[in-house]
């Protein structure tokens, strides 16, 4: 169009010009301004409207014309209404979902017995055929309103359309949620679907207010001057000789000058050889696979070491707003990069300035709030993302120590068994950075707080957590001092065993037992003692069989020559009434003395081998074949 | 794909037609090397007929047709790309040796039908004639089901109207591309929202006009305007990707997203001092170090983009890597290892080419195009990758459309399009400016310098020299627009 010159308004009445005025409501002209149709013509004329009895870019031969009828075409689009109402409420795969596509293709299948096609046109509450307008769907929720708020006027269905039905369905279904601030539209999404049966122009919305130069004619008084043309091949002759061109050569004529060399004739230059072309398709698929992300970070952090600081600022502020993304997808491994180069940018001296130094370690400590981390794990446990052992803890050692309370607690509230797992060995990386902090929670008066942070100590063997731990056996909570006896058996320090003397003594029976197990297996000597007085005394006479069994196998751990001769008194003797041990305590001398291994102890357990009390023969027996076996 | 508003699609022709000539390339391979018999020749004919009872099952006829450089298949222009030109330039040798311009293959072919047309085919053709004695000995063959038409010779070029239709799609595509990429790079200097649907739409149609209309739309490019520079570079080296992009052999989806990236290469220079970018004499040292921010600035401001509901990463490489050279020279440096990515080493060819040949702020004498070509190709300093430079020739031929060339005959001539057969790359389509006489030419004369004068054999016009526009007040965009 000429610049200044009027542009066409479309006229949107629909229907075949032929045919007359629409019998829809006259539409006021849309103010759109497009270039595609010259100012002679009206929009009906361009672009081609096609004719529904002739095929469109095909060669399927003509069927009888004439008979498609407004039936056929309700029929579609009615089962076209319910197939896209379906694709609302169902999956793809759903069986509802797929009957009403077979319902769709059988109308098109009807379709194509009397046409080679199917064009309407689409206004603001309906298509039209014919004179004919059809709806489907209602109000604004119409799937012609879809097509035509992106300027979409005329639609084609062609045979093989039935083909790609559901891949139409999703397109309208993905289009409804299009908002203004997507970046897509109908038109885009149209484009990127590549339908070969289903064709649709459109009122271009670049075009308005498009200036489109127009050709300048050549100036008649205007003229190439031959002899400034000879001059200037003349004037490089004296490179002429080996850069003359072949042509010329071959067709005799004078001698010129030549900006151009043989080489631009040889063809072959510029062909790519089989090898080059494989290495070029090689590209194009490696191109396909590479990880864009780690490029873009590794760029962005070469950039970050530039000395320039409102550069570096910009760039901490972009890690800022990745973070939280990566995180939300579960991308550990990208979070992770940008912790791990973040630290070690922060390590080396001289790369930031304080300010910018400052806004990186605000970072890790943002990662590490409640607020921030709670997120994360909360995905962890809903499985919303799902990374692997070794990415949750390199992510998890880079937070700071603040964030220990929180993982200490989702670690031993977790009900997801492989995730306690995997959060028990990341949170473990952490607690190795930061363990004055560990030995802080351990004393915490949240008791899971200090339950895993006991655990973890454990887990750790840390000596420094042996008197953190050893007070948490005075704490009423069970499970608590439960988990300080598991700790300090793991811990096993001098001080940690020492401690553990204390739990023999412990309000709760498992805890005595899971304490004189701890010493059976560590044959902690000083111990001995006090599992003495306990034996000898009357604290196991109302325990059960599982903890006297405990006790005096602690004892026969760490049993001296005392000992013995105490065990044999116990498992042989009588007192003062003549009367023996209970058989459950004669028992259970029995089975101390098998762990002694000493000459002594074999000789007590032989002098009671005929022992007549089923429970004490046996346990004799058992301690012989274990004496036996020992060492 | 859009034309002229209205989307159609080949996309099953297109393939088809494409394994027709594969196969029937594959198939006069075998009949030159083996017998009829042998198992390999038999093995390719099948091949070959069955897909055109595919194409016949499917479209009821089929009819190739060689039209100027062209190959048509039922009157769709069927498209080349990296994997297939060879086949198609030896198919339309084949046609054009016999003087063959079109071949209906009837509905009742068989596969006896094809071997005796090949064969003969592959044999020498006489110098007079060719196509009467080739028909002849066709019709004394045992082949049937097959009809053959003489090519149209020196006939005007078919479809005129919807050639200048197509010039006219390709100016409407270009101008509106340069239209968003004003609105893309000013709302960013403004910190405004891109409307990224309006970028997709343009990207978009800049890809179909490659896959359909390459030669208008590549011409178009042509139009730098020293004012708009910014602007009409960013869609030139966008049009340059796509098209380098399709000779690899991208999807179309793919083209869209290496388009994308290349429209916003530049998209960093908003960033810098517009005094820096604008000004017209030699660049300071502190002023270089500005401009060669531009790439990270790109990196960032993508990043920053307020439109965006994608991170897009490929993009970002795009315009951070477009200065680096093969060995990493080149700017910004590098810290940490890194490999350029095959779409920002596209872009760079393109850039490189594109700025080159362009009159801009710091460059008031622009290179010719066929020289900068050279350049790219033989001087391994600039840092182009070798094989992306080869192709980009491939598409452009050696003298790349609005080179201004002096001919042996004394005419003077633009370059309106590289020539469709590959094989010469060197001999491209001129759009006559003036007479030997020194008179200017105000009708559109193309002629094809591939074009053989019966008399002597030998090519009718051939190029002495391409020179400067403007030494002879030649404006190339009056000629394209």
């Amino acid at each position: 169009l000429a610049p200044g010159s009027e542009f066409p308004r479309i006229n949107l009445s629909g229907g075949e010009p032929e045919k007359g005025p629409s019998p829809a409501p006259a539409e006021p002209a849309l103010d759109l301004k497009i270039d595609l149709i010259p100012p002679d013509q009206s929009f009906d004329s361009l672009p081609p409207k096609p004719d529904h009895h002739k095929p469109l870019h095909t060669s399927i031969p003509d069927r009888i014309p004439g008979e498609l009828d407004s039936s056929d075409v309700g029929n579609f689009f009615t089962s076209l209404d319910k197939a896209v109402r379906a694709r609302r409420l169902y999956q793809a795969n759903n069986p509802v979902y797929q009957s009403f596509v077979a319902t769709l293709r059988d109308a098109l299948g009807r379709l194509w017995e009397v046409t080679n096609s199917l064009s309407v046109s689409v206004e603001e509450h309906g298509f039209r055929w014919e004179g004919d307008l059809f709806t489907v769907g209602e109000g604004r929720d119409n799937l012609s309103f879809l097509f035509y708020k992106d300027g979409i006027r005329y639609l084609t269905f062609l045979p093989t359309f039935e083909e790609e039905i559901e891949n139409f369905l999703d397109v309208m279904h993905k289009s409804r949620a299009l908002d203004q601030s997507s970046d897509d539209d109908m038109v885009t999404i149209l484009w990127e679907k590549e339908f070969t049966a289903f064709q649709y122009s459109y009122v271009d919305a670049l075009a308005e207010g498009l200036y489109l130069p127009d050709a300048v004619p050549v100036r008649q008084d205007q003229r190439v001057e031959p002899e400034q043309v000879q001059a200037e091949l003349a004037g490089e002759a004296e490179e002429l000789d080996t850069n003359l061109t072949p042509t010329a050569v071959q067709q005799g004529k004078p001698s010129v000058a030549a900006s151009i060399t043989r080489e631009d004739f040889e063809e072959t230059l510029y062909f790519l050889e089989p090898a080059e072309l494989d290495l070029l398709r090689e590209e194009v698929e490696k191109e396909w696979r590479r990880d864009l992300k780690a490029d873009v970070l590794a760029a962005m952090f070469d950039r970050l070491e530039d000395p320039i600081p409102a550069r570096q600022t910009e760039i901490l502020r972009i890690l800022r707003q990745l973070l939280p993304a990566y995180l939300g997808r579960g991308d550990l491994a990208s979070a992770s990069t940008v912790l791990i180069e973040l630290n070690t940018i922060l390590e080396t001296s001289n790369i930031l300035e304080e300010e910018q130094a400052q806004q990186a370690r605000d970072l890790f400590a943002e990662l590490s709030e409640p607020a921030a981390l709670t997120q994360l794990l909360r995905s962890l446990e809903e499985g919303a993302i799902d990374p692997s052992g070794a990415e949750l803890s390199i992510f998890l050692r880079h937070l700071g120590s603040q964030s220990l309370p929180l993982l200490l607690r989702h670690t031993e509230t977790t009900r997801v068994i492989a995730l306690q797992g995997r959060l028990r060995t990341a949170v473990q990386e952490l607690a190795r950075a930061y363990p004055d902090r560990l030995i802080e929670l351990i004393k915490s008066d949240d008791e899971i707080i200090a339950t895993g942070a006991t655990t973890l100590a454990g887990q750790m063997a840390l000596p420094s957590a042996a008197p953190a731990v050893a007070t948490l056996l005075t704490r009423s909570s069970i499970p608590l001092r439960q988990a300080a006896v598991n700790a300090l058996i793991l811990i096993k320090s001098g001080a940690a065993l020492e401690a553990l003397q204390n739990a023999l003594e412990d309000g709760d029976r498992d805890v005595r037992i899971t304490a004189a197990r701890g010493l059976t297996t560590l044959r902690y000597q000083p111990a001995r003692n006090r599992l003495q007085a306990i034996i000898d005394g009357n604290r196991l006479r109302d325990a059960d069989l599982t903890e006297k069994i405990a006790f005096f196998e602690a004892f026969g751990a760490v049993a001296n020559a005392d000992s013995v001769a105490m065990l044999d008194r116990m498992l042989n003797g009588k007192n003062l009434l003549r009367q023996k041990q209970t058989p459950e305590l004669r028992a259970c001398a029995a089975m101390a003395l098998g762990r002694v291994g000493s000459p002594a102890s074999r000789a007590a357990l032989e002098k009671a081998s005929t022992e007549q009390h089923p429970m004490v023969r046996n346990a004799v027996l058992k301690a012989l074949r274990q004496e036996m076996s020992a060492p | 794909m859009t034309k002229g508003g209205l989307v159609q699609s080949d996309t099953i022709l297109q393939p088809l037609g494409r394994a027709l000539v594969t196969a029937f390339y594959a198939a006069a391979q075998a009949l030159k090397l083996y017998p009829l018999e042998n198992a390999t020749t038999q093995k390719s004919l099948e091949e070959l007929f069955n897909i055109v009872r595919k194409l016949l099952d499917r479209e009821g006829a089929v009819d190739l047709k060689l039209v100027g450089d062209f190959l048509f298949l039922n009157d769709a222009r069927l498209r080349l790309d990296l994997s297939d030109y060879l086949a198609f330039s030896h198919v339309a040798g084949m046609l054009n040796k016999h003087g063959i311009g079109e071949i209906e293959f009837g509905a009742a072919l068989t596969k006896e039908d094809l071997a005796p047309l090949i064969s003969l085919m592959l044999q020498d053709a006489p110098i007079a004639e060719p196509f009467v004695r080739f028909r002849d000995r066709l019709a004394l063959s045992h082949a049937g089901n097959l009809r053959i038409e003489p090519s149209k010779g020196a006939e005007p070029e078919p479809e005129l109207e919807s050639e200048e239709a197509a010039k006219q799609a390709a100016k409407r595509t270009y101008f509106q591309s340069v239209q968003v990429a004003r609105e893309v790079l000013t709302d960013t200097r403004l910190g405004k929202a891109v409307n990224l649907r309006r970028v997709k739409r343009a990207v978009q149609g800049i890809v179909d006009q490659v896959l359909n209309n390459e030669t208008s739309i590549v011409g178009m490019t042509t139009l730098r305007d020293y004012d708009e520079y910014t602007f009409t570079h960013c869609v030139n080296v966008c049009i340059f990707s796509v098209v380098i992009g399709q000779k690899l052999g991208l999807t179309k989806l793919q083209l869209y997203e290496l388009g994308l990236g290349a429209l916003f290469h530049d998209i960093g220079k908003q960033r810098i001092d517009q005094n820096v970018v604008n000004k017209t004499t030699g660049l300071t040292d502190d002023e270089w170090y500005q401009m060669q921010q531009h790439p990270t600035e790109g990196l960032l401001s993508l990043f920053s983009m307020k439109g965006l509901t994608e991170m897009p990463y490929r993009a970002m490489l795009q315009a951070y890597e477009h200065h680096m050279k093969r060995d990493l020279t080149g700017y910004p440096k590098n810290k940490r290892p890194r490999n350029p990515t095959l779409f920002s080493r596209i872009v760079a060819t393109a850039d490189g080419f594109d700025a080159a040949t362009s009159k801009r702020s710091y460059q008031n004498q622009p290179w010719p195009p066929d020289e900068v070509l050279r350049e790219m190709r033989d001087n391994p300093q600039r840092g182009y990758d070798p094989l992306l430079v080869k192709a980009f020739i491939n598409v452009t031929g050696v003298f790349p459309v609005g080179t201004l060339c002096i001919l042996d005959t004394g005419e003077m001539g633009l370059v309106a399009a590289r020539n469709p057969d590959p094989t010469k790359v060197h001999q491209p389509m001129i759009r006559l400016v003036s007479t030997a006489l020194g008179v200017m030419i105000g009708e559109k004369i193309t002629v094809d310098l591939a074009e053989i004068d019966p008399a002597t054999g030998k090519p009718l016009r051939a190029i002495l020299k391409t020179t400067d526009p403007d030494r002879y007040g030649i404006k190339v965009a009056d000629y394209f627009v």
